[in-house]
């Protein structure tokens, strides 16, 4: 920790090209992917530390008497009932549908594989919608591997280290993902706005059948993420005659700081193209 | 002499814990309304150690605790140093005259210099993705501008009595 050898103005110039220079190797190469992957576990102190926040809830949970606890459990038991009797109708449904699919001789979409992963830090920056997941290279984590929440699409991971990987979610500015709308079957494309929870389709002309509270789901075009997941509802539908576009807002299905638990998606293998590989690498 | 040593290790301990909780509390998972006024904590507390002890923290420390939360986040490799960098490069130049500014004067170059740190964070998003400016970016250095005096006395409290009871 010793500056007082170099004026500090050399020694900025100096760290000023050696930044630009890793800003741009590292956007344009994977040189550093091993410095990635040392990151995820230099996170492991800080994690711990950051950890003590998430048990203040469990620990005021303790407090409370058993009543809050009791009806929990009791919510919960109501929600698995229904969700088990509506799971039989859709057993018989997936298996109606295979029918009907080798009858006409197309491919069969069997379902997709999970692995569930626990949130680690919700955002990384303001400016961008990232967050950390545990898991990683260790369980076969790649990257653009879709990312979905148990209320829907989350986003897809863009970054990979051993045992943590980063989540890009739906309302990140750089994020676009194929939707279609369930109702009536219109295709388009959802971008993220950079507002928590709420992303918009720039690309729908005037007429476009659209209205309020319709639900958009994933429709797989692409190839990237599997067709029929929730996405978000349309909240806003504006209709400005002097633009060529529709101004529609779409508020997300997932609530990204509201929910703990991420599934990732591994398709099935002779899906596309490249997912005969990645299914391969995840080595079970 | 012989004092010396273990004193200086020992302060030198006190800078790397301060850091150490400036990046903890980055990483904490903060309600969406205050998304946007979270300050940057490890730039409030690089620039109290530039003002207070200029001969341990300046430039080359910024820019390594700025390539260190860059590792740790998965952020572009050099853009938290740079900034960091830029920050201790001021804040060490100019480390006489700023402190002998009264508390309020040091809030407003807090203000300008994370509002410096935001634009240019802002900016290479901008290159990057194409974000749209709003002002919304800017309650983080607001923020940072009204906590400063905060960190300013505790760290103040921390530093000046190890130093007296070292002297």
């Amino acid at each position: 920790m010793n500056n007082t050898r170099i004026n500090p103005f050399y020694q900025f110039c100096l760290l000023l090209v050696l930044s630009i220079g890793l800003m741009i190797l590292d956007n344009k190469t994977s040189l550093f992917q091993p410095v990635k992957t040392i990151g995820s576990i230099v996170r492991r102190p800080f994690e711990l530390v950051v950890g003590i926040q998430d048990l203040i809830p469990e620990i005021a949970e303790e407090y409370y008497d058993g009543s809050v606890l009791r009806e929990k459990h009791e919510r919960l038991e109501k929600d698995m009932a229904v969700l088990r009797a509506r799971l039989q109708r859709y057993d018989a449904i997936k298996a109606e549908n295979e029918r009907l699919g080798r009858l006409l001789s197309a491919s069969v979409e069997s379902s997709d594989e999970f692995l569930l992963a626990n949130i680690v830090t919700s955002n990384i920056e303001p400016f961008n919608h990232k967050i950390v997941i545990d898991r990683g290279l260790e369980s076969g984590v790649f990257a653009g591997q879709p990312a979905v929440s148990p209320d829907g699409v989350l986003g897809q991971i863009i970054e990979v280290g051993y045992r943590r990987s980063v989540v890009m979610l739906l309302s990140d500015v750089g994020h676009g993902l194929p939707v279609q709308v369930l109702r009536n079957g219109l295709l388009t494309i959802a971008v993220g706005t950079g507002k928590p929870d709420e992303i918009r389709l720039p690309y729908l002309e005037l007429e476009a059948d659209l209205r309020m509270h319709d639900l958009l789901v994933t429709s797989g075009m692409g190839n990237r993420f599997p067709a029929g997941y929730h996405v978000g509802t349309v909240t806003e539908v504006l209709k400005d005659t002097s633009q060529p576009f529709l101004n529609v807002t779409v508020k997300t299905s997932t609530r990204a700081n509201y929910t703990k638990d991420v599934l990732l998606l591994w398709r099935p293998v002779g899906q596309g193209p490249g997912d005969r590989q990645e299914a391969n690498t995840r080595g079970e | 002499m012989a004092n010396d040593k273990p004193v200086a290790h020992r302060s030198d301990a006190v800078i790397i814990i301060s850091f150490f909780i400036a990046i903890v509390l980055t990483m904490l998972t903060y309600p969406d309304s205050m998304r946007y006024m979270i300050p940057n904590w490890v730039l409030l507390v690089l620039f109290y150690w530039c003002l207070v002890a200029p001969d341990r923290v300046g430039v080359f420390t910024g820019w390594s605790v700025g390539l260190f939360v860059d590792i740790l986040n998965f952020t572009v490799l050099g853009q938290h140093a740079l900034t960091q960098a830029l920050v201790a490069l001021i804040a060490v130049s100019a480390a006489r005259k700023i402190l002998a500014y009264p508390l309020w004067q040091q809030c407003f170059i807090v203000l300008a210099l994370s509002g410096l740190a935001t634009g240019f964070q802002f900016w290479v998003y901008h290159l990057a993705y194409g974000n749209e400016f709003t002002l919304v970016y800017w309650q983080s250095a607001v923020m940072a501008a009204l906590i400063w005096p905060l960190i300013r006395i505790l760290l103040d409290r921390i530093w000046y009595r190890r130093s007296r009871r070292s002297a």
